[in-house]
């Protein structure tokens, strides 16, 4: 089966120098383009003054020529829904359908084809969104995002939506972070430095890498320790899964896009808690046609000791994607 | 704690006004949120700032306090500042110990059985001098 693999970058990628005005959106989109990705994506709300009210003629204008520029494509938008914006005041359907419209419309006024759906939007509003979506040609991708995967309970609801609809613009949007093999070293560095026990940090990380499920660890480490810290060091194998990737299989044609998640690259070009060369194996074999966009998130975690460099995060994760996907 | 934390208050935050003091702050959030999603706590040497004194401000608009909880459609953008404005004189050129406490509600993560947003809650203690 032949696959066409893709690379995009997140710009969500260059958060730490972005916020620092150290690059601009200019830079970020040609970052991202001196990688050799294709492909741009963007959380709205980061990225673009305003968003999700549609950008001006004059930004998106200056958006497109920035796309020619460095020849690359505006592919996903990210979009979340504010349920509880007020204290008190918990969106219905109504005001989180009206939300996502406006979502669909920025998305569209930039160029990008795919919506990013955040995991815990309900089937019942995808579904009310759906007309909506497919006259302005966009596609929604739930998010498959851990602690679930793409066969949990809540995204097969999703997938009955797609099979009853039979729609083309609703699929899955996996992310690489379900494949967690190994728990990810800079986040359990920083929890030791913000004072969890460094043998519990241990135990956690060979009882998840050895598969033991994460309620079990949790429950183990209650008993050695009544820190709160300890805890929540214990709690991240439950939010960083592994699955087999086969398990992407049965859904392959649904899969409209995909998140590569990375934490830690290093210096081999490879993820230091995920198998993407297994991962992008069964995308390969299996016919995946779509791009995996960089999504580097390991800053939060090395901001306290360590100068972040997300550019150089960037560009060897995308090494690793051209040297996979063409091997 | 915030994917940002570090940053929320740079050295040039604190600022004699012609009434007080003003309070520069960055969002320690990847994405912009409103007004509405926020609190903030605020010791100057040692001593806590009654909240009713606070004037928010935010993209040239000023608030007070008691307004927060409403203010939805007022968005901090990421790389803009906010500022909190107090009535309480301090001097220029002086070095204050500012404890300064950021929570936002994040609306989009929903947790718990009565699935309120998620608390990411940052303190931040600093020696600043008055600009």
């Amino acid at each position: 089966m032949s696959s066409n693999i893709k690379r995009a970058v997140s710009l969500y990628s260059y958060q730490e120098e972005y916020f620092l005005r150290k690059m601009s959106l200019e830079e970020c989109i040609a970052a991202a383009a001196a990688t050799g990705a294709t492909g741009i994506e963007i959380v709205g709300e980061q990225s673009v003054l305003g968003c999700p009210k549609t950008p001006s003629e004059a930004f998106i204008e200056q958006w497109f020529g920035w796309m020619d520029k460095y020849k690359v494509t505006p592919v996903a938008h990210d979009m979340f829904l504010d349920y509880n914006k007020k204290k008190g005041h918990y969106w219905t359907d109504e005001e989180a359908v009206e939300s996502f419209k406006k979502d669909i419309r920025f998305a569209r006024s930039l160029g990008f084809k795919i919506i990013r759906v955040i995991v815990n939007t309900t089937p019942q509003i995808i579904e009310k969104v759906l007309p909506f979506a497919e006259e302005n040609d966009i596609k929604l991708g739930i998010e498959v995002h851990a602690p679930w995967n793409i066969n949990s309970a809540w995204m097969e609801r999703h997938w009955e939506v797609m099979e009853r609809t039979g729609t083309k613009h609703f699929g899955f949007i996996p992310d690489m972070g379900g494949f967690t093999r190994r728990l990810p070293r800079v986040q359990i560095e920083r929890m030791i430095r913000n004072g969890a026990d460094p043998e519990i940090a241990k135990y956690v990380c060979e009882q998840h890498e050895k598969g033991v499920m994460a309620e079990y660890t949790i429950y183990e480490v209650s008993k050695m320790s009544n820190r709160r810290i300890d805890m929540v060091v214990a709690e991240m194998s439950r939010h960083n899964t592994f699955v087999n990737p086969l398990s992407l299989v049965p859904h392959m044609d649904k899969i409209i896009h995909i998140h590569g998640k990375c934490l830690e690259m290093l210096e081999d070009y490879t993820e230091y808690s995920i198998p993407y060369k297994e991962v992008i194996n069964v995308l390969k074999k299996y016919g995946y046609n779509g791009y995996i966009a960089t999504e580097y998130e390991g800053n939060r975690h090395i901001q306290d000791v360590y100068e972040v460099d997300s550019v150089e995060q960037v560009r060897r994760h995308q090494e690793m994607l051209k040297n996979y996907i063409n091997s | 704690m915030g994917p940002l934390d570090k940053y929320i208050l740079k050295e040039d935050a604190l600022e004699a006004t012609e009434n007080g003091f003003q309070l520069k702050f960055q969002s320690h959030w990847y994405r912009s949120l409103p007004l509405s999603c926020m609190d903030f706590n605020l010791k100057i040497n040692g001593q806590e700032i009654e909240k009713s004194k606070f004037k928010i401000k935010a993209n040239g608009n000023e608030y007070t306090y008691k307004q927060l909880p409403e203010l939805d459609k007022e968005w901090l953008y990421i790389l803009d500042r906010g500022m909190l404005e107090v009535t309480q004189p301090m001097e220029k050129g002086k070095e204050y110990e500012v404890e300064f406490k950021y929570d936002l509600h994040i609306p989009y993560i929903l947790v718990g059985p009565q699935a309120t947003p998620l608390l990411a809650s940052s303190v931040v203690t600093k020696n600043l001098v008055c600009q």
